[in-house]
């Protein structure tokens, strides 16, 4: 048999080492002609067969990645337990092989996996809970962005404060979910029992200031506005959808209050004034 | 050949040290870091690097530009790496002899390559069009392995030393990966050493491995094992004083532990070269000294 070009000795390689149920049965699953190809691929040895060392890269493979996302989705980790965060895992990357060059975004379809996979029968807030999770590490290399200060807008005058429109830091992260997850990742770094979770309308702000990642349950007047000041809509227009969605009818005072908030908390990055 | 000048013996920069390194200051010559790890836009990672940096000597080392894979080279990937070089200023940049995944996919695993004269000419081409991209020489290291095809038609230390003289880059000569493969393969740890092209050598990298009975598996979680110093010290009496980094990733000790490792290869590397300009010393009584210091 000739010598197998490069390019089919790796997918043959890959196929086997990612194969769920092991090299063997990877092996045993390829059709006919890529069976014969890839059964003399590797030596075996009286130490070792070719599958058993086919089987290191295997175990590899698996156990690097689900180590990775143990530690990028820790709570997840937490709650579903070893033994089936392994086989939700070894579902994940069956479904999502990584692709990006760095293990960070191994993880990044995890929450809409979740969404359907069966231990979200069990666990229905699972999903949400990823996507917290993943949020958290988004903003924790988002680009960096000098915030602004309130002393910054103290030169704006009042009457262009309608059309004032702000820059948002990269690391804020909106997430509007179906499940208060914020306290199912309360109870995981408390360390105390999570019992049981109810289903409730959540809005939740993840952003990052002085290099350290903050989460915060925010309610759905504030989601609204501080999506609307992220897709650059002027300040009016953003009193205005807080008004809407927070039915209050105080919701200058309210803006105003928010934006300090949102200043303290270095959510804002810039501002101008359309002229 | 771009310069890479003597560094002395640096530790990886892992982030269970950030703090102490950031505070203390450990007199330590140089750090590596995992190129991909600080990839990113912003935030604690790159933030830390541009500090240590500030003080420290700093080598990229990659683990994902898959040199050996039948994918097109990313470009994506160069450019990003290109960015984060001119951030850093390295002192230069590494991966590996591998390829890390086909089709699209990312093992995040080094996988070995078959050594064939198809595979030499493909990564040839490679490592000269990254070279180019980046504008400077990159050193590539010899990874672990635990299984080798039936169509390699080189030894490892042939196909590596081949890929360094036709596509004029460096090599990373880590000791610990050598000693690793040689008892997984059956081959002589030594002749590898000694088949090497010294001129080629500018780093080496030293670690633990796990015995796992049938295998050694390059886990970087140990100190290093004696039989691997003993190697080193053959190493640095063919290749002379050459930058040498201690990896730790797994189990991470204390820093000072790990810093102990790296004096440790230090007083090695002049031992040796003592014992070199000194007829009455040999390596053997050099080791032998450096276990009771």
């Amino acid at each position: 048999m000739p010598a197998p070009a490069l390019a089919l000795t790796q997918q043959l390689f890959w196929t086997l080492i990612t194969a769920p149920e092991g090299v063997a049965a990877g092996l045993a699953r390829l059709p006919p002609a890529e069976r014969a190809v890839a059964e003399t691929l590797v030596r075996g040895d009286h130490r070792m067969s070719a599958v058993e060392r086919l089987d290191v890269y295997a175990d590899m493979y698996f156990y690097r990645i689900r180590d990775c996302l143990k530690e990028d989705f820790p709570v997840l980790a937490r709650v579903v337990g070893e033994a089936c965060f392994h086989n939700l895992i070894t579902d994940y990357l069956l479904a999502h092989p990584p692709v990006h060059f760095s293990l960070r975004y191994a993880g990044q379809h995890l929450a809409t996996f979740a969404a359907r996979h069966p231990l979200a029968e069990r666990w229905p807030y699972l999903s949400d809970l990823a996507a917290l999770e993943w949020a958290i590490l988004e903003a924790f290399d988002a680009a960096d962005a000098e915030p602004i200060t309130a002393a910054a807008l103290a030169g704006v005058p009042e009457e262009r404060w309608p059309d004032l429109r702000f820059d948002v830091t990269p690391s804020l992260q909106l997430l509007s979910l179906c499940w208060p997850v914020h306290t199912v990742w309360q109870c995981a770094q408390q360390e105390v029992g999570i019992g049981q979770v109810e289903p409730a309308q959540t809005f939740i702000r993840v952003w990052r200031q002085d290099l350290r990642v903050f989460h915060q349950a925010i309610d759905a007047g504030e989601y609204t506005a501080l999506a609307a000041v992220r897709r650059g809509e002027p300040f009016a227009a953003v009193c205005e959808r807080l008004a809407t969605a927070s039915d209050e009818t105080a919701n200058a005072e309210r803006a105003a209050r928010l934006l300090q908030e949102w200043l303290g908390d270095a959510l804002l990055s810039g501002f101008r004034v359309d002229t | 050949m771009h310069p890479f000048p003597f560094l002395g013996f640096g530790v990886g920069l892992r982030p269970a040290h950030y703090t102490h390194v950031l505070e203390s200051h450990p007199p330590v010559d140089w750090f590596e870091v995992i190129s991909e790890n600080f990839m990113v836009a912003g935030g604690r990672p790159l933030h830390t690097l541009e500090r240590v940096r500030a003080r420290y000597p700093i080598v990229l080392h990659g683990v994902s530009l898959s040199i050996g894979s039948t994918d097109p080279l990313s470009r994506d990937y160069l450019r990003r790496l290109a960015d984060l070089a001119r951030r850093i200023e390295p002192a230069w940049i590494s991966d590996h002899l591998c390829w890390t995944g086909v089709g699209g996919h990312n093992a995040h695993d080094l996988l070995p390559l078959p050594y064939t004269e198809e595979a030499l000419a493909h990564v040839v081409n490679r490592v000269r069009q990254v070279q180019d991209c980046l504008g400077r020489h990159i050193l590539l290291e010899n990874a672990s392995t635990y299984l080798e095809f039936q169509h390699s038609v080189l030894p490892e230390w042939e196909f590596l030393s081949a890929v360094a003289e036709r596509a004029d880059c460096g090599i990373l000569l880590d000791v610990n990966n050598i000693f690793v493969s040689a008892f997984n393969h059956g081959f002589s740890a030594e002749a590898y050493v000694r088949a090497v092209p010294k001129e080629r050598v500018h780093q080496f990298h030293l670690a633990g491995y796990s015995d796992k009975g049938r295998f050694l598996h390059d886990t970087h979680d140990h100190r290093v094992a004696d039989a691997v110093w003993n190697l080193y010290a053959l190493a640095v009496q063919r290749f002379g004083k050459i930058s040498t980094l201690i990896e730790w990733d797994d189990r991470i000790p204390p820093f000072t532990d790990l810093h102990a490792e790296a004096r440790r290869a230090q007083r090695i590397t002049e031992a040796v070269l003592d014992a070199r300009t000194s007829p009455r010393t040999h390596s053997a009584a050099v080791l032998d000294a450096d276990h009771r210091a």
